[in-house]
């Protein structure tokens, strides 16, 4: 059971990074490539930066494990990094 | 609920526990809202001057942003397995993983010294405009966190090689992967802060 656990938080590691590299290889396709509109990739991007945030916070750094107070406190962090980020980039726009 | 054998620092009644010492997250904590207010002034020098920051921000190569990225979330990923190996008291397993995270991390410092030189062979310095007044600035005290945990990885790799794998040990490598994967969730904030706004 235990041997069972360990090798589901190796596979969990590995999956989270294939998404997170997946998701940054998008991004630079995106904002590189020139297929869209860059305020539609800048959003994308940002919105993609939040989501990555989030996933090496829970996994990486396991604050999914973690007291709630810590796990919200950089959660909101991330999407108030991204949220703001993105705010201003519209509001200048 | 836990889903893992947890060892290490304290536990509360609900099973949930912060990863390594208490006193790293405080620090973590701390240094992220530095660079929350960080990406706010830059923001706010962007909506003053968002033409003189978007023609800036196209001398970036998105490719090298994109490899950076990958360069730390692989070492990060390394990392997170170097910590579950020490769970499983693998010694092997732990000092591979730390290896292979170190060793992807130092490619970190390979791109940075190819960018940096290139902008300054390029002309735009610390001195060309507040654009890259802050992108010097900001990637700089960044390549100072990614030095700090290098040095912190080079430590917990020595102590691998040296040290029992038991609770002790734990406490640290959690704590120093912990930092670790700080300075790679800085950087997915920073990529597009600096490098996508066009």
């Amino acid at each position: 059971m235990t041997a069972r656990r360990h090798s589901d938080a190796r596979s969990l590691v590995i999956r989270v990074w294939a998404l997170l590299a997946g998701a940054t290889l998008v991004v630079g396709w995106l904002a590189e490539g020139r297929h869209v509109e860059p305020r539609v990739a800048l959003t994308v991007a940002l919105a993609v930066a939040a989501f990555k945030a989030r996933l090496v916070l829970l996994h990486y750094m396991e604050l999914r494990h973690a007291p709630l107070g810590w796990r919200l406190a950089f959660e909101a962090w991330a999407l108030a990094a991204a949220g703001g980020i993105l705010a201003a980039y519209w509001a200048a726009a | 609920m836990t889903e893992l054998t947890w060892a290490g620092s304290r536990v509360t009644d609900s099973g949930r526990r912060l990863p390594g010492d208490a006193g790293v997250w405080v620090f973590i904590f701390a240094d992220t809202m530095a660079f929350g207010l960080f990406f706010l002034l830059f923001s706010r020098g962007r909506m003053g001057s968002p033409s003189l920051y978007r023609d800036s921000a196209q001398h970036l190569s998105v490719g090298l942003g994109v490899l950076n990225t990958l360069i730390l979330l692989t070492s990060g990923a390394l990392m997170a397995l170097a910590v579950e190996a020490a769970r499983r008291n693998e010694r092997r397993l732990v000092q591979r993983f730390m290896a292979g995270a170190i060793g992807v991390g130092l490619c970190f410092a390979v791109t940075k010294v190819f960018e940096y030189s290139g902008k300054i062979k390029a002309g735009f310095t610390l001195l060309t405009n507040d654009f890259f007044m802050y992108y010097y600035v900001l990637t700089g005290v960044h390549f100072l966190h990614f030095v700090i945990g290098i040095v912190v990885l080079l430590i917990l790799s020595a102590k691998a090689r040296n040290d029992a794998i038991d609770a002790h040990f734990r406490v640290w490598i959690e704590s120093g992967a912990s930092y670790w994967h700080m300075v790679d969730l800085l950087w997915i904030m920073l990529f597009p802060l600096l490098y996508l706004q066009r």
